[in-house]
């Protein structure tokens, strides 16, 4: 096993821990693994940081191209923003479980898809490249966090949550979705901008309708409406919820769905 | 008081009514024409637009114009009548720059240039060769003639036919030198010349008629290089009418080591056949035909361009920073005053416990 693999599995066996014990967590009555919770994301987001590092420093070039590295380094980014989340903003803990099933999914799509390096493109060599890929993640982030805190608005807490530490009343959970889902669209807005100047740089043109951009575009005007819905049809938390949720399955069909049709991020763009 | 004066009056009275009322029923349909009901419905149509744009790019164009006129009247009903953006600035600024965003991506619509043309080194631009693929009504004149000379042209490559950084150089009208590469056009009267990956191997060849006329000179592009490698072969009617099959001999591209295209990729050598006769023609070298002498004269590289011209790309980047930095702003007020107003409360609950 090379020592990407080695980093990586024990990544993998933080993620699977994370799940089990944060679903304990809140059907525990007693017991507070919170502090254990904590430790596994950030132990976690440090084996993949050290699995992706390896990979950079033996290939000499970054994650930004294959459908492999698209998820190790999405992988990495929601580790980080949800353990950063989850240490300092402690109402986001209660999303723990669907924080590490969405990790645990990218794990197994990463395992299966094609681990091998394609040169990047010389249009790659931009700064633009950092502000485009790293808005991405934020972004990619806030949403995660708006539909793991949501989807508690969908079944009464108290159903299944047994610890008082979690019983949050769901005014306090709308509002953490309405701010993670206001973060994400600026966040998504600076990546879309940042997307273009690239676009315009690298291929003449900012922007040509390709499936990636004609999706993103498509995932920023759902957050539009969503927003502007608040004062008009306020949503409720039910409908808010799902309206976080639809968010977080488009972008997350943008960043790894439409990848499937095309060789490179972007159609036929190299 | 006479009778007239307070006539007078009274239409003065009716007219003020009339006018208030007037002003009430335009304040009427600017509150309507500013719902935001619209709004879902325009980024709706929007929506639309750009899936249909995405499948098809004829229609759609029309489709997201409108969505975007739709847009511009709704949102600048709502700067004029929303009392909330009287209060809240940041969300104003931000419903300004969409507003000049909307503006400038209609203005660049108008005003756009797109097109593309190949030429080979030692040659001066020619806009007549530029094939136009997208013109607005506003759009401006193309460079002049020979506003540029074609310079050298290297294109390094990873072992096999790995594509690295392309190097072109524009030799310019003032003496000055631009290159062009990957992710940096070269901007010559603010039109932006892109390098293409369509390039290949182009022959330059001289004609001299046989009647003493003046001689003329042209290139001859063979097909793109390394990507059509194997088909490095042209058919060519001289001037004289005569059917010519012209082939090129590429040197072997490099399967282990990085390498890099320009014209010396070649051998200089044309294997020219006329009705089953082949000749091999060096630089310099002639073969005579019914109406003249065809000269070789040698190999250059011919390179694609991509050209871009439109006036509205800063005003687009401005008014979207604008966008972004009040949407900051506007976020950084709601959520951080709220969150610092709910710490004081709950400090207060603290001290009376
Ligand atoms: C693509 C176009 C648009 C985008 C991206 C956009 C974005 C936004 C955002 C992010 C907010 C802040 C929501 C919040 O504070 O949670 C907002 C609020 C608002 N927008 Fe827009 N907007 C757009 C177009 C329009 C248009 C066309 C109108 C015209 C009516 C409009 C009117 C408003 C109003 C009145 C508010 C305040 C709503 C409230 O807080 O009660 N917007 N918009």
């Amino acid at each position: 096993m090379s020592d990407y693999n080695l980093w990586f599995y024990l990544a993998a066996i933080s993620y699977h821990l994370l799940a089990v014990l944060s679903i304990q967590e809140l059907i525990d009555r007693c017991n507070d693994y919170s502090r254990w919770i904590g430790g596994l994301v950030v132990t976690g987001t440090l084996f993949v940081t050290i699995a992706i590092a390896w990979r950079w420093l033996s290939y000499g070039q970054g994650p930004f191209l294959t459908m492999h590295e698209i998820l190790i380094s999405s992988l990495f980014s929601l580790s980080l923003i949800y353990g950063l989340a989850y240490v300092f903003v402690p109402i986001t803990r209660i999303g723990a479980p669907f924080a590490s099933l969405t990790m645990l999914l990218l794990f197994y799509w990463a395992v299966k898809s094609d681990p091998g390096i394609r040169l990047l493109p010389p249009t790659y060599e931009t700064p633009w490249l950092w502000v485009h890929v790293i808005f991405g993640k934020l972004f990619l982030g806030s949403c995660l966090l708006a539909t793991s805190i949501g989807i508690w608005l969908l079944t009464p807490v108290k159903r299944f949550v047994r610890s008082v530490r979690y019983l949050w009343v769901p005014q306090q959970l709308e509002r953490q979705v309405w701010i993670w889902l206001s973060i994400a669209f600026l966040f998504h807005t600076v990546m879309l901008i940042a997307g273009a100047v690239w676009a315009q740089d690298a291929w003449g043109r900012y922007w040509d309708w390709d499936p990636l951009e004609t999706w993103a575009f498509i995932t920023w005007l759902c957050m539009a409406i969503t927003l502007h819905m608040r004062s008009v049809f306020p949503p409720g938390p039910r409908a808010l919820s799902m309206l976080a949720m639809g968010v977080f399955v488009l972008a997350f069909l943008t960043f790894f769905g439409v990848p499937f049709i095309s060789v490179n991020p972007h159609q036929g763009a190299v | 008081m006479p009778e007239s004066t307070l006539t007078t009056k009274l239409d003065g009275r009716e007219q003020i009514g009339n006018c208030r009322h007037m002003r009430n029923r335009s304040r009427v349909w600017l509150r309507g024409l500013a719902s935001l009901r619209i709004t879902g419905i325009v980024l709706l149509l929007l929506g639309a637009g750009g899936v249909v744009a995405s499948t098809q790019s004829q229609n759609s164009q029309w489709l997201i114009v409108a969505s975007l006129s739709l847009l511009v009247i709704n949102l600048s009903a709502a700067l004029v009548s929303n009392p909330l953006f009287r209060l809240k600035p940041a969300l104003f600024g931000m419903h300004i720059g969409l507003l000049l965003l909307a503006l400038s991506l209609a203005y660049g619509h108008l005003s756009r240039f797109r097109g593309h043309f190949e030429i080979t080194e030692g040659q001066g631009f020619d806009p007549h060769q530029v094939i136009v693929d997208r013109q607005g009504l506003l759009a401006h004149e193309l460079p002049l003639e020979d506003a540029f000379r074609q310079g050298e042209v290297r294109i390094n490559y990873a072992p096999g036919m790995v594509r690295r950084d392309t190097n072109s150089r524009l030799l310019l009208a003032d003496g000055k030198t631009s290159i062009a590469t990957d992710g940096q056009p070269a901007v010559i009267e603010e039109n932006r010349f892109y390098v293409t990956h369509n390039k290949g191997f182009s022959a330059v060849v001289s004609w001299w008629p046989a009647g003493g006329d003046t001689a003329s000179i042209g290139t001859l592009h063979f097909p793109s290089y390394p990507r059509l490698a194997p088909m490095q072969q042209l058919s060519w009617t001289a001037p004289d009418g005569t059917e010519l099959s012209i082939e090129l001999e590429p040197k072997r591209i490099p399967q282990d080591e990085n390498w890099t295209l320009s014209h010396s990729m070649s051998e200089a050598l044309l294997l020219v056949t006329q009705e089953g006769n082949t000749t091999r023609l060096g630089p310099g070298e002639s073969i005579r035909l019914e109406g003249g002498v065809c000269r070789f004269e040698g190999i250059r590289m011919w390179i694609g361009y991509r050209i871009f011209h439109d006036p509205s790309l800063y005003w687009c980047f401005a008014s979207a920073m604008v966008v972004v930095c009040c949407l900051a702003w506007h976020m950084a007020g709601r959520y951080l005053r709220k969150s610092k107003r709910n710490t004081i409360l709950a400090d207060a609950g603290r001290v009376k416990l």
